[in-house]
């Protein structure tokens, strides 16, 4: 029997999945509702929230290497007290260490100084005397904990909350959860500066279990951030559209035989979506008409923060356009020679800190100010965040080893208490001090989505059977940081 | 077919649980049915399947009974005695609510579950 005369067969005898689709019932996924059936025709279309929601975008600033949160923002005097000492036992209780050669002495750099800011008066080092203006704009969580495995593993938890690839990441979520807002653009962009890829891969932007739609669009820094957007000068547009008119025919003859497809329903809104992009994209990235003094502001006239201020003015410029959800892979600056190409300082943490908090200082502190002139910081979440931190020990004389038992992350924009600290760390900045205020990523995703106006416990999606959400079996919204 | 080799393993468990609380280490397959029993909990209490809740919750009450005994006996982890404690108290909070059909309550007290299993993990595995 051949391929046509056996799904011949099979739509005859009204097993063929486009009759079972049409019948309401497809094997193995069960009944289709009206709301499932709206979903293939167009995935992304926008979606209510369980509750009014304070915010309408995240810029999701992932910090690449785990910064020393200790040596930016955890000011410890008992650690600065007892530098160059063994690490008392009592603060080693109850966690599990494996720093090369054991755990080294207590470290502090002899560069670092201290100084208190704002009116909330938090403390901040010299790596970060821009970012240090905006104090009193910032949420910070002191009490973080996750797993700490290797970087990968636990960037791969950081953004799906699980150890293992297959999740979908917290940007895919919510995507699935709120659809698109801008039909011409993505809703889940993806951005990094360097001259490479962010090292944990495309499984940290993938819609995992979720239909592939709503996985992230990664953009490449530079000048051409969407390879391929504009269309050859030898096709006109007539032809272009034609083409996909007849390409979206076949792809939606395809799709009713497939419905459970998600793969081809993805790349048929691709298709599209592509040809809405070329007019819209280009608009959205293209930084050249920014004027000088916000270039300024971001950093772009420093060779060291320029890449990573494109990054994020590009952010600013997708908030304006509606994307939901900016996740901004922290690289390295261009031209600067270094084996080591993120935060990840074991050795020389002076010099690997030095210029990635230059990097990402004045860009960081120029999109809080630019939204916040632009009336923008009220209904946009920044988090910066990390896969973990460092040790209070030192590790190779100069460098710090990962932490993940305890270190500061810190959230800005709408719907937060900003110039508040929640949650503090232990007096050597080494373990979170009470533990029932601990902060693991699901709490952080959890109030992320919160301030979306979505419910983590409420907001699932059926996958072999099993009902799952984005905070897997765990997840509590942090109720003393939300005004 | 999972469910029924969840269902044997916790039988299994129940039967080897006299020989099992004079080991010295706690035995990783407990740990590994308790992490899938939560998981499938989390899940019944999502689609209010109101009587695979009330089993999963009930074998978890069981197998946290286990790990409870076994910290006891070891006597030098208070906080792992409480935890586990704690969590078996909430398995049958769980068995109300669901009973009540108050799945938002349960939802709630299984989400606290998971965080003292992370809590215990995270920061008294070596105590």
């Amino acid at each position: 029997m051949s391929n046509d005369q056996r799904r011949a067969f099979l739509r005859n005898a009204g097993l063929g999945l486009g009759g079972a689709a049409l019948g309401g019932f497809l094997p193995g996924i069960g009944q289709i509702n009206a709301a499932t059936a709206a979903e293939l025709i167009d995935p992304l279309a926008p979606k209510g929230t369980h509750f009014p929601g304070k915010i309408k975008s995240v810029i999701w600033l992932h910090q690449n290497g785990a910064p020393s949160t200790l040596d930016l923002y955890d000011y410890k005097p008992t650690l600065q007290k007892l530098a160059g000492q063994p690490v008392p036992d009592s603060f080693l209780k109850g966690i599990k260490t494996s720093t090369q050669g054991g755990v080294g002495k207590l470290y502090v750099s002899n560069q670092r100084t201290w100084k208190q800011h704002g009116e909330s008066g938090a403390w901040f080092s010299n790596l970060l005397p821009n970012l240090a203006q905006h104090a009193d704009k910032l949420t910070f969580i002191k009490s973080s904990t996750t797993v700490g495995a290797t970087h990968d593993i636990s960037i791969l938890k950081l953004n799906t909350g699980d150890l293992n690839p297959g999740r979908p990441s917290l940007g895919a979520w919510i995507n699935y959860a709120l659809g698109s807002a801008n039909a011409d653009l993505p809703s889940y962009v993806v951005l990094y500066n360097g001259d490479r890829e962010p090292q944990a891969g495309s499984v940290n932007w993938s819609a995992g279990f979720l239909p592939a739609v709503y996985q992230g669009t990664a953009f490449r820094p530079g000048d051409s951030p969407i390879l391929y957007l504009n269309r050859p000068e030898v096709r006109s547009a007539l032809q272009q559209r034609t083409s996909l008119d007849l390409l979206k025919r076949l792809n939606l003859i395809g799709a009713q035989q497939y419905p459970h497809d998600t793969e081809l329903r993805a790349r048929l809104q691709s298709y599209e979506l592509a040809d809405r992009m070329q007019a819209a994209a280009p608009v959205a990235v293209d930084i050249s008409k920014e004027s000088a003094a916000t270039k300024e502001l971001y950093g772009l006239n420093d060779k060291i923060s320029q890449s990573y201020g494109e990054v994020l003015l590009r952010s600013r410029r997708l908030v304006e356009r509606g994307v939901r959800f900016i996740q901004v892979v922290s690289g390295f600056p261009e031209g600067v020679e270094s084996d080591r190409q993120s935060w990840d300082a074991h050795s020389e943490l002076d010099e690997n800190h030095g210029l990635m908090a230059k990097m990402v200082d004045k860009p960081i502190a120029g999109l809080l100010h630019d939204l916040k002139e632009r009336g923008l910081l009220d209904s946009t979440l920044v988090v910066w965040t990390s896969e973990f931190s460092r040790t209070s020990w030192g590790e190779s004389g100069t460098g710090r080893d990962h932490n993940p038992w305890g270190y500061t992350q810190w959230l800005a924009g709408g719907g937060l208490k900003a110039g508040i600290t929640y949650g503090e760390t232990d007096d050597i900045g080494l373990q979170v001090a009470d533990k029932d205020k601990s902060v693991d990523t699901y709490d952080l995703h959890a109030t992320v989505l919160h301030l979306l106006g979505l419910d983590h416990l409420k907001t699932t999606f059926i996958n072999n059977g099993r009902s799952e959400r984005p905070t897997v079996v765990y997840g509590k919204v942090i109720k003393d940081i939300l005004a | 077919m999972r469910k029924v080799s969840l269902i044997f393993l916790g039988f299994f468990l129940v039967l080897t649980s006299g020989v099992k609380s004079a080991q010295a280490e706690l035995d990783i397959d407990l740990m590994q049915a308790i992490e899938d029993t939560n998981k499938s909990l989390a899940s019944n209490i999502a689609i209010k399947d109101q009587k695979a809740s009330t089993a999963d919750a009930k074998e978890l009450e069981q197998m946290f009974s286990k790990v409870e005994t076994y910290f006891v006996e070891k006597g030098d982890a208070p906080d792992a005695v409480d935890l586990s404690k704690k969590s078996r108290e909430l398995s049958l909070e769980i068995v109300k609510a669901v009973t009540a059909q108050d799945f938002d309550t349960a939802t709630n007290a299984a989400t606290t579950m998971s965080r003292n299993c992370r809590t215990c993990h995270t920061f008294y595995k070596k105590s």
